[in-house]
């Protein structure tokens, strides 16, 4: 089966009217295999680091969900060590009329509202309900260590 | 009797979601799943349309809406009001054996049976008793094309098909070489075409003018003496200084009409001084009407930077709704989720458990199979690697915690 | 492409849950070495050595290395736990890849988990399981 309509409407859309600060390019062996690199919004400690991701449309693709992980290490409660991200819309709340290009935003929205009461990455959660300030400190030391542009 | 053209039905299958349209079709007829045209569109008790296949789909895996998330059943579901599926049958697509040469484009709902009983390109059965394979309709009437034949230079045997691409490579063939009229053996052509000394090629200065052209064989006598071969690596430099100035000037431009502030600039004025003065009868009003020139300019960019004030502010107002909304669907996720993670972690820290039995009952079995001399060794190891397992399991059990 | 080719990593993450989750074979198990290691190149695996066999109630550690290549390419086994199979170097541990079946016709839908379980097979077959084994928690 080639690659269904839907995907590369979306593929050419995402290049055609790029989101500003998210940018999704397939690779050129895998059209349902795309690389990445959302821009920490403005006011949270992500800001100024460039974040990569990779994404993966599945066969079921619309009707299962996208898989997506951050491959650049970052200090956040809804992210775990591997890069998982733990996002309602990416489990349970999934829906066929949402699109690549709502996913990645949900997530650059994650990282402007980081969520420690569903937690993924335990020790980070408890950390940012217990000591806020100093958690926000160190993700935004570590997005000048990993997620320099 | 080969059997008419007409009476030879395709069962090529067609893909209406795969078709491409004439014109890119309104927003308003795709479907929210597919993002194509809907196809047999039906709609929800929450009124929202998709095609009937992709809302089933959906449905197999949740019971609500895609679009609003409201629950929702197969009883739910009805056909479409019939002036929704009329636009979209109608709507005019191209004959998806449009590569293979068809030009042909309909409306949608006569598309399959464009294919089936019409279009030359569609693939029909071979009208030879016995053949299996396909042929494109308007060719149904000739030879069978999958018949082996023998090549009539080389050994091999290829499908009549295949025969014509064959000659133009078969090893035992020649050719003619396109510039120099000799036979080479196919394999020899193409390194023979390479440098043929008959080819007629461009002086290599063409680019900057020089308008000489030889076979290659004298195309040495000519570089020697040529003022653009000489002239290149100069040309060459003004050409890329050229470049960057232009890019420069480019950017330079750019910035130029940022800085530049939105009021009133002379060259309108002075192009109405220039139409008015080639009036001399009107000369006496040209300062009155100048005037009044620069004041609508000046009530124009007035209005201008109005709008554009309101535009931003409608701008900040639509950000701070997105904003407003993500927050929102935060504490929808909290809501949600935190039930699911609950169970989540229950079933980690039995599964953590079930684990430590099934170590505890192996390390159990193994101190009780130890004994003696040689078991000291081996149970201190044992021990040993226990804990390292233990350490790795409490890992993984804490990575189970995380999901 | 007839179907979707999931790509190294979601496919190893695939395979992380599996085995988080417990859902794989009762007799192995696997995890991933490092838990920041977000290549998921280098693995442990566990198996417990099949009943009726010199291997009983044994339990043996792998070493499983996934590299850029993988699953085009299987996974490279090295025994840590001592144990004398054919398939075995005796000196370093390492699986010989042309000696076990899974390894040597190499297929993209294979697991880290078929490795675990087939080498497990292989201690319980006819020719190895009476093998004389070396001392129980010894090292390469």
């Amino acid at each position: 089966m080639a690659l269904p309509k839907r995907i590369i409407k979306e593929t050419e859309r995402l290049v055609a009217e790029p989101v500003p600060g998210i940018e999704a390019v397939p690779h050129e062996d895998n059209l349902r295999y795309f690389d990445v690199s959302i821009h920490g919004p403005a006011q949270s400690p992500y800001e100024g680091g460039v974040f990569k991701l990779e994404l993966f449309l599945p066969e079921d693709y619309p009707m299962t969900p996208p898989k997506i992980r951050f491959l650049t290490k970052i200090y956040h409660p809804n992210i775990d060590r591997l890069g998982r991200i733990c996002l309602d819309v990416l489990k349970a709340n999934w829906s066929p009329a949402l699109q690549i290009r709502t996913i990645l935003l949900s997530i650059q929205a994650l990282l402007g509202a980081p969520n420690p009461d569903d937690p993924l990455a335990n020790d980070v959660a408890q950390r940012w309900k217990e000591d806020e300030p100093g958690a926000i400190a160190t993700a935004r030391e570590w997005t000048q260590k990993h997620a320099a542009p | 009797m080969a059997p008419s053209r007409s009476s030879r039905t395709s069962l090529q299958s067609v893909d209406l979601r795969a078709l491409d349209y004439l014109a890119s079709p309104s927003a308003n007829l795709l479907c929210p799943i597919c993002h194509s045209p809907l196809i047999t569109p039906v709609q929800t008790r929450c009124l929202h349309t998709f095609c009937s296949a992709c809302i089933s789909l959906s449905l197999e895996r949740s019971l609500t809406c895609p679009v609003d998330r409201k629950d929702l059943s197969h009883d739910d579901v009805t056909p479409a009001p019939i002036m929704i599926t009329n636009l979209v049958n109608d709507l005019v697509v191209l004959c998806p054996n449009r590569e293979r040469g068809c030009g042909a484009s309909c409306a949608r709902w006569l598309v399959e049976s464009h294919v089936r009983e019409d279009c030359g390109y569609a693939l029909v059965k071979c009208a030879k008793d016995g053949c299996d394979g396909m042929v494109e309709r308007k060719d149904v009437e000739e030879e069978c094309v999958h018949e082996e034949v023998g090549c009539q230079f080389c050994e091999l045997s290829v499908r009549r098909l295949d025969l014509d691409s064959h000659h133009r490579e078969c090893p035992k063939l020649s050719s003619e070489c396109p510039h120099c009229a000799e036979s080479f053996l196919n394999p020899d052509l193409s390194i023979h075409i390479a440098d043929c000394p008959a080819e007629i090629i461009d002086c290599p200065a063409s680019h900057f003018g020089c308008p000489y052209t030889s076979p290659r064989s004298d195309i040495d006598a000519h570089t020697s003496n040529c003022h653009f071969v000489a002239l290149t690596p100069i040309l060459q430099l003004h050409t890329e200084r050229i470049t960057t100035l232009e890019l420069e000037n480019r950017t330079i431009r750019q910035k130029l009409e940022l800085l530049t502030p939105p009021r009133p600039l002379p060259t309108p004025s002075s192009s109405t001084t220039i139409s008015s003065s080639s009036n001399p009868p009107a000369n006496d009003g040209s300062s009155t009407n100048r005037d009044m020139t620069s004041e609508m300019q000046d009530y124009t960019y007035h209005l201008y930077s109005e709008y554009e004030q309101l535009r931003a502010d409608v701008e900040r107002l639509n950000a701070q709704i997105r904003e407003l909304d993500v927050k929102q669907d935060m504490a929808r996720i909290n809501e949600g989720l935190r039930y699911n993670d609950e169970m989540t972690g229950m079933r980690a820290a039995m599964n953590g458990l079930r684990m430590q039995l099934h170590w505890l009952v192996a390390s159990r079995r193994e101190t009780g199979a130890g004994s003696g001399g040689a078991g000291g060794g081996a149970s201190r190891s044992v021990a040993g690697g226990s804990a390292g397992d233990g350490r790795r399991m409490s890992d993984s059990v804490r990575q189970v915690m995380k999901l | 492409m007839s179907k979707a080719k999931v790509p190294r990593n979601f496919r190893l993450l695939e395979e992380l849950e599996k085995g988080e989750k417990g859902l794989g074979a009762e007799s192995c198990s696997y995890g991933l070495d490092d838990g920041d290691d977000i290549m998921m190149s280098n693995w442990t695996g566990t198996i417990l050595g099949p009943p009726h066999s010199a291997h009983e109630n044994r339990i043996y550690s792998v070493r499983i290395h996934c590299s850029e290549q993988y699953p085009e390419q299987p996974p490279s086994v090295t025994f840590i736990s001592r144990v004398n199979l054919p398939c075995v170097d005796q000196t370093t541990g390492a699986v010989d890849a042309t000696k076990l079946p899974c390894l040597a016709q190499w297929r993209y839908e294979y697991t880290m988990e078929h490795v675990l379980v087939e080498l497990r097979r292989s201690m319980g077959i006819p020719q190895n399981k009476k093998l004389p084994q070396p001392p129980e928690g010894s090292t390469f």
